[in-house]
């Protein structure tokens, strides 16, 4: 049975998510640097439809476990990188440093720059990614985890 | 969005009959000291991604592209520009990207291959040489198959709008220049064409701009099929939005077992003629059946169907050794003609002809297509699908 290569593999996912995984559009994430069991969990939670998505739940089934694990494997060891210059609200980026640190930054630390198999990188991310995500958590389309939920319900 | 299509296979992208051929017929090029060198002709989708790839991949590899625009338009999107949710520099894009990726762009058109002597020859009378070509040309209209149509006619009066540039303008001004009350037509060529749900989609977009400045208005699609691709989502979102299937429906589909087949146009009294009515219009949109660009006909790379035959890992022409021909071109069944179908087989194109350049293993292939539409603003409808390749 013919067996893709990482890199092969990866060419699918940057039709979408940018070449290497480094997003070019406001509502896709980047995949860089992410660990890679952080990658391959999401990708199982997309494929028994645990996550939702628009379209991602129909790609990931056409992968199998080795294949996520290459996948996984290869964004893992591409490097952080932050999408171009947007625009921000100087008032609400001190609010949002403000509640990140409160609520937040014990998981997502250092300004979350650093991340693990258990935590996300929301550093670098467009703030209307960053927006969607949040309002799929808060709607339930999306499950957090135990301690962001306990989290959020105080924010 | 809706997610109801859910259909996702494990298809080989080629029939049996057409990948008899194994990687064992190639023997690998190499000549020492000689740099590598790849010609890629056309810019769209397809050429601008491998063009770019095998950059990435391999940096030895000179690759010189030849396009015949210093922009280009993008299909995406296009008929969201029609409607005028879009203007046509949101969809507009220069090569400085690929240039900074070392790409050669030279602007001109190409007219012949000598596949013998691995030449290219364009209309300004250069010449450039190959270990490999891509030809990733795109689309070519079948005029004949419509009588009165050709393109003259589509350039002043009857658009096709289907390849993106002055004509998508052009029906975009006649839709807003058309009075209310009016009749805008869209005639659905025959399979296989570049973007299948293309003709559906763009009813939505001009439905949505009728609805909101002429609401007397009506779209007739005469379909030269009986059904369309994703026909359940677009039916679906057209009774949402603009009533279909009702008395005040502004979308009427008339497939060809209606007599949707149109044959003949007679321009002076913007008429098109189905296959038992005359049925006219205020703004005529004609997308005819199509094949494979013209540079694909004049080097032979074309077979009866009048599309490109490739191997399912390489694209590589069954026809002609050497050069592979990727996009809309190509016979990449049951991959659609669509912009994302190109950018994912130029990427696998890519990595085979790095490999084969350098006397490596072709590589095993995945393949991806997506596709949205977008029925009214803020309601999309999609599909996606993975593709694996099978050699039997």
């Amino acid at each position: 049975m013919a067996m893709p290569s990482a890199q092969m593999l990866s060419c699918t996912c940057a039709s979408c998510h940018g070449t290497n995984g480094v997003s070019n559009a406001p509502v896709i994430s980047s995949l860089t640097d992410l660990s890679k069991n952080y990658l391959v969990e999401a990708m199982q939670a997309y494929k028994n439809d645990e996550r939702s998505s628009t379209i991602m739940n129909r790609i990931v089934k056409g992968y199998n476990d080795k294949e996520f694990e290459l996948i996984g494997e290869f964004f893992s060891e591409q490097k952080m990188h932050s999408i171009d210059k947007q625009s921000y609200d100087n008032a609400k980026e001190k609010a949002g440093k403000k509640l990140h640190k409160k609520y937040y930054s014990s998981c997502h630390s250092e300004g979350s720059t650093v991340t693990d198999d258990e935590v996300g990188l929301l550093a670098g991310n467009a703030a209307l990614f960053m927006k969607y995500s949040l309002v799929d958590f808060h709607d339930g389309s999306r499950d957090m985890p135990k301690k962001m939920k306990k989290k959020s319900k105080k924010c | 969005m809706s997610n109801k299509y859910n259909r996702r296979n494990f298809l080989k992208i080629v029939g049996a009959g057409g990948v008899a051929t194994t990687a064992a017929l190639y023997t690998p090029f190499a000549i020492s000291g000689a740099s590598k060198k790849v010609v890629i002709i056309g810019g769209g989708m397809g050429g601008a991604t491998a063009a770019k790839y095998i950059r990435m991949m391999d940096k030895s590899i000179e690759v010189t592209l030849i396009t015949a625009d210093r922009n280009y338009y993008t299909g995406f999107a296009s008929n969201e520009m029609v409607s005028g949710k879009r203007h046509m520099t949101s969809i507009t894009f220069s090569y400085s990207g690929l240039r900074k990726h070392g790409v050669q762009v030279v602007v001109d058109i190409a007219t012949s291959i000598d596949e013998n002597k691995r030449v290219v020859r364009t209309a300004n009378g250069k010449k450039f040489t190959y270990d490999r070509l891509i030809v990733s040309p795109g689309i070519d209209f079948r005029w004949e198959t419509i009588d009165g149509y050709n393109a003259q006619v589509a350039n002043t009066r009857i658009p096709h709008a289907w390849i993106t540039g002055s004509q998508t303008e052009m029906l975009h001004n006649q839709l807003h220049s058309m009075k209310d009350g009016g009749t805008i037509i869209i005639t659905a060529p025959p399979n296989p064409f570049r973007h299948p749900p293309g003709p559906y989609e763009r009813a939505a977009q001009m439905a949505h701009y009728l609805k909101h400045n002429k609401p007397k208005s009506k779209i007739l699609i005469l379909d030269s099929k009986d059904k369309f691709s994703k026909l359940g989502l677009f039916t679906g979102g057209w009774k949402k939005h603009y009533g279909y299937g009702t008395d005040n429906s502004m979308i009427e589909w008339i497939p060809a077992y209606k007599g949707g087949t149109v044959e003949a146009v007679d321009v002076a009294n913007m008429n098109v003629l189905g296959e038992f009515d005359r049925f006219k219009g205020d703004v005529i949109n004609i997308i005819p059946a199509q094949k494979a660009g013209k540079v694909a006909f004049t080097a032979g790379l074309t077979n009866s169907s009048g599309w490109c035959p490739v191997q399912g890992n390489t694209f590589e022409s069954t026809i002609h050794k050497n050069i592979h021909v990727i996009g809309d071109a190509s016979i990449a069944s049951p991959m659609p003609k669509s912009g994302y179908a190109a950018n994912s087989e130029a990427k696998v194109c890519a990595a085979a002809i790095v490999a084969l350049l350098s006397g490596n293993k072709i590589p095993d292939p995945s393949y991806v297509n997506t596709c949205y539409n977008v029925i009214a603003p803020g309601d999309g409808i999609s599909v996606a699908m993975m593709y694996k390749y099978q050699n039997c």
